[in-house]
């Protein structure tokens, strides 16, 4: 299995816990379950994250000395995406609140710790 | 030659804005408040720190008279919108622009109606719509100033290497400054092989800063580097530079730190990444904070004259004055040498070659 095979099925499994694991925190607490646009966000966090780590496996060799530099643009671009895309419809209601901020960036983080320790392979190699 | 142009370009910078100096100079209508003198000096020392849409030499406030030139408003608000911050006659009226109403209020456009009407909310704080901005505002003019004199003393000075190895004129006393920037800052910092490409950036960071740190000093009355946006645009160009220059070893560096165990890796990857924006948020925070202050307690110190009204805090006043104006000319040379030599080192992190020492 290569790298990206690997890091797809380890995205996508502890995505799906996670996502199990807020959706059983928010059914304790009696909150909306599918609010807040959650499914979409994780979905988003999800593809995104696959496909910053796409861009850095096939240009892991070509760019080499520029991998961080790459990961630190794709973090960008998650957050390009969160302010065009999730963050309007977040402010609808006039601000930011907990359910809304953790339904996107519960995902966002996983994701992005998936990427760094991808990323620490590159640089390893 | 050179100089020839800059007295043609001075010449004409000076009878143009005297054409709106005079047009400024105008008797405004109404009833001048009263303040108490603290109030005033508060007011006095706001204005002088804050940007503005106009460049104010001097005001008489008992006769609501404004000694300066108007700036050109640019808006984008529906449309394009251009036209003379004197429309704003320093907020006691509305701007007309395209059918669109504009008032300033506390240094800020926002889109009114005809009669000026400003709704506020609870923290007093208008709602009415903010145009985008991108007027030339006081800061912005002095940039423009400062990049137009950078620009005329350095072709100057690469020009007249040209006709011998000696640089000429104002060139003798900024090329000692130029190799001392190469020699002391870039070289140790960066390393031989790698500096000169970060040559050109250093060197107009360095004397950008500096003098916009002198014009600060000047009665102008202006304060670019103690513009929070100002430092955080600079800090933003290190902090790219930094960045795109990075090499696979500085990379690793931060996020598999070699030479420590794995459970320590794990501790430091986050916060060498915290420290990726950090450096250049200390940058920003370091020049803004150091202007600011300098512009404040100078500015409170002269004004001690006006509190005090009697011969010894007049001369106590202008002592101190005197003494921390030194000072600031040390600092506004420090400042600008700080930045560059801050950004040099962490370029120098980025491009390091590390070999077999990290792997102890």
């Amino acid at each position: 299995m290569d790298s990206f095979s690997k890091f797809s099925w380890t995205l996508i499994i502890v995505l799906t816990i996670a996502f199990g694991i807020h959706i059983f925190i928010l059914d304790q607490l009696e909150l909306p379950l599918f609010d807040n646009r959650i499914i979409v966000a994780y979905l988003a966090n999800c593809f995104l994250a696959l496909a910053i780590y796409l861009s850095l496996f096939l240009l892991k060799n070509k760019m080499s000395e520029q991998i961080g530099f790459l990961y630190m643009g794709g973090s960008f671009v998650k957050f390009l995406f969160f302010f065009i895309f999730f963050y309007p419809s977040y402010k609808l209601d006039g601000g930011l609140d907990s359910l809304e901020f953790a339904a996107f960036f519960v995902p966002y983080v996983i994701s992005l710790i998936l990427e760094t320790l991808g990323v620490i392979e590159f640089l390893k190699k | 030659m050179q100089s020839k142009f800059l007295v043609k370009f001075l010449t004409i910078t000076v009878l143009v804005f005297s054409f709106h100096l005079n047009a400024q100079s105008e008797e405004h209508e109404g009833t001048p408040e009263q303040f108490d003198i603290k109030t005033e000096i508060k007011e006095s020392i706001n204005h002088h720190i804050q940007d503005s849409y106009d460049f104010i030499f001097f005001s008489d406030t008992e006769k609501n008279k404004h000694y300066g030139f108007s700036l050109p408003v640019i808006l984008i608000d529906e449309g394009f919108h251009l036209f003379s911050s004197s429309k704003f006659h320093h907020g006691e009226t509305v701007a007309e622009s395209n059918g669109k109403y504009y008032k300033l209020y506390h240094n800020k456009i926002y889109r009114t109606d005809a009669e000026g009407t400003l709704s506020l909310d609870e923290h007093q704080h208008p709602t009415n719509i903010k145009p985008l901005d991108f007027s030339i505002t006081k800061g912005v003019f002095m940039i423009m100033i400062t990049g137009v004199l950078m620009l005329l003393l350095f072709v100057g000075l690469a020009r007249s290497f040209g006709k011998g190895p000696i640089a000429k004129g104002a060139g003798r006393f900024f090329e000692p400054i130029i190799i001392y920037i190469r020699d002391d800052i870039a070289r140790p910092n960066i390393g031989e092989t790698k500096y000169k490409k970060y040559m050109p950036y250093l060197l107009t960071v360095f004397f950008f800063v500096w003098f916009l740190n002198l014009f600060g000093l000047t009665p102008l009355g202006v304060n670019v580097t103690g513009n929070i946006a100002v430092t955080f645009a600079l800090a933003v160009l290190t902090f790219i530079i930094t960045q795109f220059s990075g090499n696979k070893n500085y990379w690793k560096h931060i996020f598999w730190m070699p030479g420590v165990p794995v459970p320590m890796k794990f501790i430091l990857a986050p916060i060498e990444l915290l420290g990726v924006f950090i450096k250049p948020f200390a940058l920003m925070i370091r020049l803004y904070a150091n202007i600011m202050a300098g512009h404040v307690v100078l500015m409170s110190i002269i004004a001690l004259v006006f509190i005090f009204q009697n011969w010894i805090g007049g001369a106590l006043s202008l002592f101190l004055a005197f003494f921390l104006s030194i000072i600031e000319l040390l600092v506004a040379a420090l400042q600008a040498y700080i930045f560059t030599l801050l950004s040099a080192l962490y370029f120098g992190f980025a491009v390091e070659e590390h070999g077999l020492e990290d792997e102890h």
